[in-house]
């Protein structure tokens, strides 16, 4: 802000005159509507107020604005010049000490999402099989379990009646358990370089129990009484076995660069050797 | 952040000897811009007030299952005029109020472009507020005299119409509407005005504060928006009183017609209430985090797309009338679209606090409060955008509470960041901060009692404006629970009203700048003298006071 002077009204200045012309312009204006549930006379005594006001108004106006004269504040009650503070304000620097910023530079290839999801998934599907089997003597129960959401077009209710082999159920748990594990592996690809800190700790541990806490409470609004018939400390350890294996295998591929780190002439399209960039 | 408070009394401060007949006369007739927001201001706490006690008669009702402190019908008012007096009564006012104070003195402005007109903007505006509830003691209706409108506030047809509502009380909740839209329509009109014509030298459009940018895309709203609801208005009075059929399904008339219309006005009415919130929170946030707004460019851009997108969207009130496939799937797309210029300034707020130096006063913690609500409020109405869901949760107390997050959880509390932050300069005086931080969390955990409560409430098939409900249906101690937060809520609003009157009572003055901002306003005394600025400002950057207090590196050199 520059602080010349554009005017210099020393004693003060000149603002619109106060008025009451706007006050008996909207009483009347109003009280001519509520005149339709009030009393015709509304209609008249509004409309002589209006008048005023109207008539008011272009005379505060014409011939010439009406004006009061302001006279400036004294110098004790004005704002006290600013007082300067020397020196730079200190701005962080993408990747120096102590800065926290983390930018998606770089990214895993789909392809580990989709490698990690299919590696968590038959995981997760062998750590089913082997507690079923152990516990229950039969290892469809858990697998069977991943078709939950299906179960009413087979017209099996959650319980014992997972135990055996139904093949439909069996297809159907295997198409929701692949689709799953490649779109949850995908996220993985796609989420684990963003977070700070260790990558398998985010995949494996706290992504399961978020999994987890979020399929606990949205259960029963999918499928009432189904979260009774879910052992939750083994669907605890199953999330986990699948995200430290997926994590796993998609932090061992080789990361790739995103987009936005190559120079502007790669961005818009043309063919240069963008090995040797800085990023 | 600078020392806040001055010992020394402000000359201003001891001038008030003036008797009360003065100065009554000097606040009825002035055309001041500074004067006129604070009356804005005031009529509109004076309305919160007033639907205040009309909801927490509501929840009183609702406490508690088949509960006869209420009449159905006396319910039916109550919500009405709640409703009613929210939107036109509390959230325009206020939102006028502080457009017209602080819209000059950020862009180094002595006045509006049109000071008389704001003065009868305000008048129309208090008048419709003074119509409308004169229809507690004047109207005739279907129960007799004395009774109050009882259509909602969107007085949908028929209902609406002469068959349904007899005698006149739907008459004043028209013309109560009517008149204070005239002032909406006036005020929206000079703050476009005085944004594109009286900035100071130097103020380009890209060095406009982000307040005053989101005020100009607010009014530009206002004067889309509300023009159709004052034509539908005056299509109804002709149905009622002239024996018209616009709405008139009887007599070839269209019921759907009036929805058409009333949210072509509602829906971005809902911006041009939220916009302003947002407004605030953008000078507030990078204040007290030290830091310059995250993305200038964008959170303008972002409102412009909000402001565009806010007028193709009104039908996702209506889903349930049965739009048809085609613009059930446009509506709801639309809606969608809205979320991601919103999300575009979430994220730059939280972008603007993300490394700063946040210093937690109340105006802060109310902006904190605000993002966190805003985002639910903005994740539940993504919801509600999908016409199936709708379909299941429409008028139930799922819908309720999105839209109390939205207008409470955004609006109010950022509302009551703006009146602690912008308090000292209107007044010379701090607000207290120690009442400030009761205010903010008894109204943060009331407001969450109260409206949190409801999507379950909601979700488990309580329909909306209901007056009494059997025992039977698992909603009592969800609707115990949201009285319960009413009561906290209104605690925390009179701990507000009792901090106003200690910082008059007990004043600890101000200074020009308290809080070390960086906008023209804090370049001025507190409260600032009726000229504003002595001699006009030029300014060269967004943050013309950060200039000033550090020449070695001024923003001008960055932005």
């Amino acid at each position: 802000m520059d602080s010349e002077a554009l005017a210099s009204p020393a004693e003060g200045l000149s603002l619109p005159a106060p008025t009451s012309a706007p006050l008996y312009l909207a009483v009347g204006l109003a009280l001519m509507l509520v005149s339709l549930v009030t009393s015709v006379l509304f209609v008249w005594a509004g409309g002589g107020l209006a008048l005023w006001g109207a008539v008011g108004w272009w005379r505060e106006m014409f011939p010439e604005e009406a004006k009061e004269f302001v006279p400036a504040q004294a110098e004790s009650e004005r704002a006290p010049e600013i007082v300067p503070v020397p020196g730079h304000v200190r701005n962080l620097v993408v990747g120096e000490g102590g800065h926290r910023v983390r930018l998606p530079l770089e990214y895993h290839p789909y392809s580990a999402g989709l490698k990690g999801g299919i590696a968590g998934g038959l995981a997760m599907a062998l750590v089913a099989g082997v507690h079923g089997w152990l516990t229950q003597g039969s290892a469809w129960h858990v697998f069977n379990g991943f078709a939950l959401i299906v179960l009413p077009f087979f017209g099996v209710a959650p319980g014992p009646e997972l135990a055996g082999f139904h093949a439909g159920i069996a297809l159907s748990a295997a198409v929701v358990h692949v689709v799953l594990s490649l779109l949850i592996g995908l996220v993985y690809a796609s989420v684990l370089p963003m977070l700070p800190g260790h990558p398998r700790l985010w995949g494996g541990i706290v992504a399961p129990l978020v999994w987890t806490g979020a399929g606990f409470v949205s259960i029963e609004l999918v499928e009432p009484g189904a979260a009774e018939s879910i052992q939750w400390t083994v669907f605890i350890v199953l999330q986990i076995v699948f995200g430290m294996t997926a994590g796993e295998v998609i932090s061992r591929s080789e990361r790739v660069k995103t987009l936005q780190s190559f120079p502007l002439v790669a961005r818009a399209g043309f063919e240069v050797d963008i090995e040797g960039d800085e990023l | 952040m600078s020392a806040s408070t001055e010992t020394r009394v402000p000359e201003a401060a001891k001038r008030t000897t003036a008797g009360w007949s003065q100065s009554l006369h000097d606040w009825v007739t002035t055309v001041d811009h500074k004067r006129l927001g604070i009356l804005y201001i005031a009529a509109g706490f004076f309305f919160l007030v007033i639907g205040g006690v009309e909801a927490i008669l509501m929840r009183a009702q609702l406490a508690v299952p088949a509960n006869t402190l209420l009449e159905p019908q006396e319910f039916n008012r109550l919500f009405t005029m709640h409703g009613t007096t929210m939107v036109f009564l509390v959230g325009m006012p206020i939102i006028t109020g502080f457009g017209n104070y602080l819209i000059p003195l950020m862009i180094g402005a002595r006045d509006m472009a049109f000071p008389r007109l704001n003065a009868w903007g305000f008048w129309m505006f208090l008048l419709g507020g003074i119509v409308l509830y004169m229809s507690y003691f004047a109207s005739m209706g279907l129960y007799g005299a004395g009774t109050a409108p009882d259509v909602g506030w969107f007085a949908y047809a028929p209902l609406a119409g002469k068959a349904f509502s007899r005698g006149n009380a739907t008459d004043y909740w028209i013309l109560g509407i009517l008149i204070s839209g005239f002032g909406s329509v006036s005020g929206a009109i000079n703050m476009v005005t005085t944004t594109l014509t009286m900035r100071c030298p130097g103020m380009k459009m890209n060095r406009l504060p982000l307040f005053v940018w989101m005020m100009l895309v607010v009014s530009f709203l206002i004067l889309l928006a509300l023009p159709v609801l004052t034509g539908a208005q005056v299509m109804l009075l002709f149905d009622r009183f002239m024996g018209a059929h616009f709405f008139d399904t009887q007599a070839g008339g269209d019921a759907v017609l009036w929805q058409h219309f009333f949210w072509f006005f509602g829906h971005p009415e809902v911006y041009i209430l939220m916009i302003p919130g947002f407004a605030y929170a953008s000078e507030i946030i990078p204040v007290f985090s030290r830091k310059v707004i995250f993305g200038y460019s964008f959170m303008v851009a972002a409102t412009i797309a909000i402001g565009l997108v806010a007028v193709g969207v009104w039908a996702h009130h209506m889903f349930t009338v049965g739009l048809g496939k085609g613009l059930s799937v446009w509506f709801a797309v639309m809606t969608m679209i809205v979320g991601i210029p919103t999300g575009i300034k979430l994220f730059n707020w939280i972008a603007t606090l993300y490394g700063g130096k946040i210093l937690l006063r109340t105006p802060m913690l109310f902006c904190i409060g605000f993002i966190g609500q805003f985002l639910v409020a903005g994740l539940s109405g993504i919801l509600l955008s999908g016409a199936p869901l709708n379909w299941q949760l429409s008028d139930s107390y799922f819908v309720v509470a999105h839209f109390h997050y939205v207008l409470i959880g955004g609006l109010v509390f950022t509302i009551f960041g703006a009146c602690y932050y912008w308090f000292p300069k209107m007044t010379g005086r701090m607000l207290s901060e120690r009442l400030g931080r009761w205010h903010f969390w008894l109204f943060f955990v009331g407001f969450h009692l109260t409206f949190t409560t409801m999507h379950v409430q909601g979700v488990l098939g309580m329909p909306r404006r209901i007056y009494t409900y059997p025992a039977e249906r698992g909603w009592e101690v969800w609707n115990a629970i949201s009285s319960s937060g009413a009561i906290l809520q209104a605690l925390g609003v009179a701990v507000f009203l009792f901090a106003l009157v200690q910082a008059f009572r007990r004043p600890q003055w101000a200074g020009p700048d308290p809080w070390n901002a960086w906008t023209l306003e804090w370049s001025t005394s507190s409260p600032p003298p009726a000229y504003n600025f002595l001699t006009i400002p030029e300014v060269r950057s967004r943050r013309p006071l950060w200039d000033l207090k550090h020449p070695d590196d001024p923003d001008w050199e960055h932005e």
